[in-house]
């Protein structure tokens, strides 16, 4: 019994001796905000761009030992949210299909890196900017988040008064409509151009089936009111989008809509 | 009379022998009649004859015949005929034979007997099989049934059971998972993608008589994949007499709206048995206690309390066969079928929209993204008993898995033209030769899985996994020592996808994994000791030592695994990795059936060094793919796992407190830190109190304690106390069950869950009602050991 413990006790130890300890303190989003003048970075409040200008985000990483790849993710803040409690606004957007992603190796224990893209003259909206950060042991850092508000004025804007009797701004969640209902919806569709066209349309997403449309009548006014009654199926149910479309005299088309719930 | 008795289980032989001794008791009849003070004055010093198997009429060739009032020996010969002589001569003969019934003959005059022997046969009302067949794992631990196989695995200490939807479940045998737990059915290794974590088995232990799990690895007949343990699924037995039996149970859970019905029918006719069995299900979104969730930083709104599109279907059946021609033969024959098809909550594949989450108040409905697993397998045995017994196993088994997704494009390819996201199609054979003594079992095993891949999604392309073994086992005195052999054949296609510009035109080539052929040894040698350790105690130790040849997944994945949100990378240059691995048990003799009170224990330990232990490790890489995070690696790293399961319950009268702990530890020795997904400290408890003739009432209660032996990057999990209750009442053939779990609607993370990366929490409150018959068994408990 007696070598029996010895036999267990240095295997314990051998085995604990053998146990090794790594890094595991993760990378960093280090810039200087305060010192940053004219740039932009993810540690900012937000960043306001305009459809077809170029945006250059820099930032500043850091590592108790050696960083790996920084990876920015810019997509459409559309149908989700970012942070716990955040009130986002009622926003309709447009080219919500733009998108950039890009990795980039980064060397030594801090890397000032720059990040550029080019924002699409179709997009209006707003845009999460995600930037993620692992060091060389693979240790990674909560992603960083900002919002890149993209204004336009090459395209045509719709401007939404009530929905079904209400500001979409006071919107808690996603509007329901109930099948077989009349849904007023009234607002304002501009462009400087003047408007060529506009029209909405009630899509079934399961299959893209359209199962209502309303044309606008453009004659090409640079501003346009419209009210109309969205006739809802009376065997409508589940997942639909309401889609805005117009395009302006120069040719220049525009799509936008928000998401409906019928039940 | 001239002919034995039956009582003595001597049969005289029918047919052509038969007809012929008739002639002869003729005759001796009218000679006995023509001289009737013959037989009183004379005695015959030689007796002839035959010697053979009642079943079957072959001869008795090892038989030994014992003439009496002398007691001389006569050995028979080949062709089992005997010429027995005693000089004062011969009233009676005693037939011996090795596995037989002696038979006693008296002679009363005649010079010619044929003596047929039957074959020893015990019935038994009540065992405690000790593990004597190398069919039988001696430390094998048997899963107590419950409603549903993932509660069963739930509350057997030292299982898990990752949670995968209501229609899959993957068991977690002490803290390993996927490819390193071997299911096995009849033997039969399960396929299946059983490299995937969130690929769970398709079966249902409903249409089986039972299930075990044999904890660790090295066990030389469960095949080279069992590092972590095996989980084996017990054949339906035959009857024990003719007759037939229906089991059936139909079973409600409140909560995520689960409705199931299961049958097992049986008929036994003479010498054969056939058996169907169905069980079907149709379960609704999941129930839980959560509004909202974080996943890639992302927070997303439940409504209804529930997971959307986590709904589904599960059908499994089996029709079989069971065939003894005769004693020494057993013959068996199974088709098993499984369908599960069930919907993927919108995270596991892409990411999701905050609209895909609002519920549409329809929970049993599936939408996109849905899988469907398929199986369909048949298996036969045979088996023989001898001097040697042999036993044959063959199976051969089709599975596929369809993944269905919203066509979605990475980068800047274009988007797909179809919902097939993953289809994995896998076409396995298995063969097992095994012949067994006394003193010890040898065998040869063969497998071959050929898998093929396709949809939009690459995973892991075409492979090929060929492996034959050849055990040997050595058993004396409850010992055994076992050694396994194995030669693995692993191979995989290349693949190449067209590389996208950011203005749609291809740029190049992406290559998604070469192509590769490798052959890799694997072997395992296991001691079994038992400990004495006196008449109230008994226990074991094992010390195995084995190697494993890494999955065809770690070899070749390289791509999104929706199962575990994550990008995953395979290494075609690993090689297999080799442990040490010390086990140990104990636990209290088994009390007499009469006793009512006392106090059962029951402990098991292990210990165990991993030589490049493989597992997804993150890397300094980011995937190629917007919403798949780091590149998890599988890489090869020095590991150690120990942990132990303990129990213990006290009875007295009609009231019973169980206790269950399970303890795990597990670290990558470079780092220092645990490895992915320990589950951890977990306790259990269970008042129970038998009211009546047959209620029952049980209070229980699970401790979870919190996870922070964590991998890298890996959150940690905190604890949770969960509140059970279960009251039934059992008549001779029915049962009615009502049972309830997380009583208090608990809003808990589950370790080991796929779910817990997307911040989801288990199942919320739900109390299932189960009403189970098991209608005329004629003699139910009787059943032949195989």
């Amino acid at each position: 019994m007696k070598f029996n413990s010895i036999y267990a006790a240095g295997f314990a130890a051998t085995l604990f001796v053998s146990c090794g300890t790594t890094d595991t303190e993760p990378p960093s989003v280090c810039s200087d905000v305060a010192n940053l003048s004219g740039v932009s970075s993810v540690l900012m409040d937000e960043i306001d761009a305009d459809a077809g200008s170029t945006v250059t985000v820099t930032d500043s990483f850091c590592d108790d030992s050696a960083l790996g790849e920084v990876r920015w993710d810019l997509h459409s803040a559309e149908g989700h949210a970012h942070e716990e409690g955040e009130e986002e606004e009622f926003t309709l957007n447009s080219g919500t299909d733009w998108s950039e992603l890009e990795v980039r190796a980064l060397e030594g224990s801090a890397a000032e890196e720059t990040f550029t893209f080019d924002v699409p003259v179709t997009a209006r909206g707003v845009w999460d900017l995600v930037v993620s950060v692992v060091d060389a042991e693979g240790n990674a850092a909560p992603d960083v988040i900002v919002q890149v508000h993209v204004e336009n004025d090459h395209i045509p804007a719709f401007h939404l008064g009530e929905v079904g009797g209400m500001n979409p701004a006071e919107w808690e969640g996603e509007p329901v409509w109930s099948p077989g209902s009349l849904v007023g919806v009234s607002g304002l569709v501009t462009d400087s151009d003047g408007l060529a066209e506009a029209a909405l349309s009630l899509i079934r997403e399961s299959d893209e089936t359209v199962v209502w449309a309303a044309d606008l009548s453009a004659n090409g006014d640079t501003a346009l009111v419209f009210a109309v009654d969205v006739e809802v199926p009376a065997d409508a149910e589940g997942e639909y989008h309401f889609e805005m479309e117009a395009a302006d005299l120069s040719g220049v088309e525009m799509h936008t809509g928000f998401h409906v719930e019928i039940e | 009379m001239i002919y034995p008795s039956a009582a003595e289980s001597v049969v005289v032989q029918g047919g052509v022998v038969g007809a012929r001794m008739r002639f002869r008791v003729g005759v001796l009849g009218i000679f006995l009649m023509l001289s009737p003070f013959s037989t009183l004055c004379q005695s015959l010093t030689s007796v002839h004859g035959h010697v053979f198997h009642a079943d079957g009429f072959a001869p008795c060739n090892d038989a030994l015949v014992q003439a009496w009032p002398c007691g001389a020996f006569f050995a028979v010969d080949d062709a089992g005929r005997f010429d027995a002589t005693c000089p004062t001569g011969i009233d009676s003969l005693t037939v011996l034979a090795h596995g037989h019934r002696m038979a006693t003959v008296v002679v009363d005059g005649k010079a010619h007997i044929d003596v047929a022997l039957n074959s020893l046969a015990v019935d038994l009302s009540h065992a405690v099989v000790q593990g004597g067949s190398s069919e039988d794992a001696p430390e094998g631990v048997e899963v107590t049934a419950a409603a549903d196989l993932m509660t069963a695995l739930d509350r057997t200490a030292g299982l898990r059971s990752l949670d995968l939807g209501a229609g899959l479940i993957q068991p977690v045998v002490r803290g390993l998972v996927g490819a390193r737990v071997a299911v096995l059915e009849d033997g039969v290794p399960q396929a299946g993608g059983r490299w995937g974590t969130d690929h769970g088995i398709l079966l249902d232990p409903a249409l089986s008589d039972g299930v075990e799990w044999v904890p660790g690895g090295g066990h030389i007949w469960s095949g080279p994949a069992a590092m972590g343990g095996a989980l084996k699924l017990s054949p339906i037995r035959m009857m024990a007499e003719s007759g037939n039996r229906t089991q059936a149970a139909m079973d409600f859970r409140w909560g995520d709206g689960r409705a199931k019905v299961h049958a097992l029918h049986r008929v036994k006719n003479d010498k054969g048995q056939w058996h169907l069995g169905l069980s079907v299900a149709r379960f609704g979104d999941r129930n839980v206690p959560q509004a909202s969730f974080e996943y890639i930083g992302r927070q997303f709104v439940l409504t209804e309390s529930r997971l959307p599109n986590t709904g589904g279907q599960s059908l499994h059946g089996v029709a079989g066969w069971r065939w003894t021609p005769s004693q020494q033969d057993v013959a068996s024959f199974d088709v098993r079928w499984s369908s599960v098809r069930q919907g993927l909550f919108p995270g596991i594949i892409g990411i999701p929209d905050q609209g895909d989450l609002m519920g549409d108040g329809r929970p049993y409905t599936v939408a996109l993204p849905n899988q469907h697993a398929r199986r369909l397998q048949m298996a036969g045995k045979w088996g023989h008993s001898g001097r040697l017994d042999r036993t044959i196993r063959m199976s051969f088994s089709v599975n596929e898995r369809l993944e269905s997704a919203p066509p979605h494009a990475h980068g800047f390819g274009p988007a797909p033209d179809s919902d097939l996201s993953l289809r994995l199609g896998e076409v396995q054979g298995f063969f097992e030769g095994r012949w067994e003594g006394i003193h010890g079992a040898f065998g040869v095993q063969a497998e071959w899985l050929e898998a093929h891949t396709q949809g939009w999604e690459f995973l892991l392309p075409d492979h090929r996994r060929n492996r034959i073994s050849a055990m040997a086992e050595l058993k004396w005195s409850d010992r055994r020592l076992g050694l396994r052999l194995d030669g693995i054949h692993v191979a995989q296609t290349g693949h190449v996808e067209p590389l996208y510009a950011a203005d749609g035109s291809v740029a190049g080539e992406d290559l998604r994994a070469a192509a590769m052929e490798r052959v890799m040894p694997g072997w395992a040698l296991t001691w079994y000791q038992p400990l004495p350790l006196g008449e109230e105690v008994e226990g074991s130790w094992t010390l195995a030592a084995y190697s494993r040849a890494p999955s065809s997944y770690a070899l070749g994945a390289n791509g999104i695994h929706h199962g575990t949100f994550r990008f995953e990378q395979g290494n075609a240059a690993l090689n297999p990795e080799h442990t040490l691995e010390f086990r140990v048990s104990g636990r209290s003799a088994p009390k007499p059936p009469e006793a009512t009170a006392g106090i059962d224990w029951n402990a098991q330990a292990f210990a165990a060094v991993h030589k490049g232990f493989i597992h997804l490790t993150p890397t300094a890489q980011f995937a190629p793919i917007a919403h798949a995070g780091q590149i998890y690696a599988f890489e090869a790293r020095d590991a150690f796992r120990t942990g132990a399961e303990l129990g213990l319950s006290w009875t007295k009268g009609r009231v019973r407190w169980s206790n269950s702990a399970t303890l795990l530890g597990q670290w990558a020795l470079e780092t220092g830190l645990g490895l992915p997904f320990t589950p951890p400290m977990d306790f259990q408890s269970e008042f129970r109190w038998a009211w009546g003739k047959s209620g029952t009432l049980a209070l229980r209660h699970r401790a979870i304690a919190p996870a922070t032996l964590t991998a890298r990057n890996e959150m940690t999990t905190p604890g949770a106390s969960l509140w059970g209750m279960e009251l039934g009442v059992r008549g001779q053939r029915m049962a009615l069950t009502l049972e309830a779990d997380n009583l208090l609607n608990q809003a808990w993370l589950d370790h080991a869950s796929a779910y817990r990366v997307l911040g989801l929490v288990a199942q919320g409150r739900w109390a299932s009602l189960r009403f189970t018959l098991d209608v005329f068994r004629a003699d139910a408990t009787e059943y032949q050991t195989q």
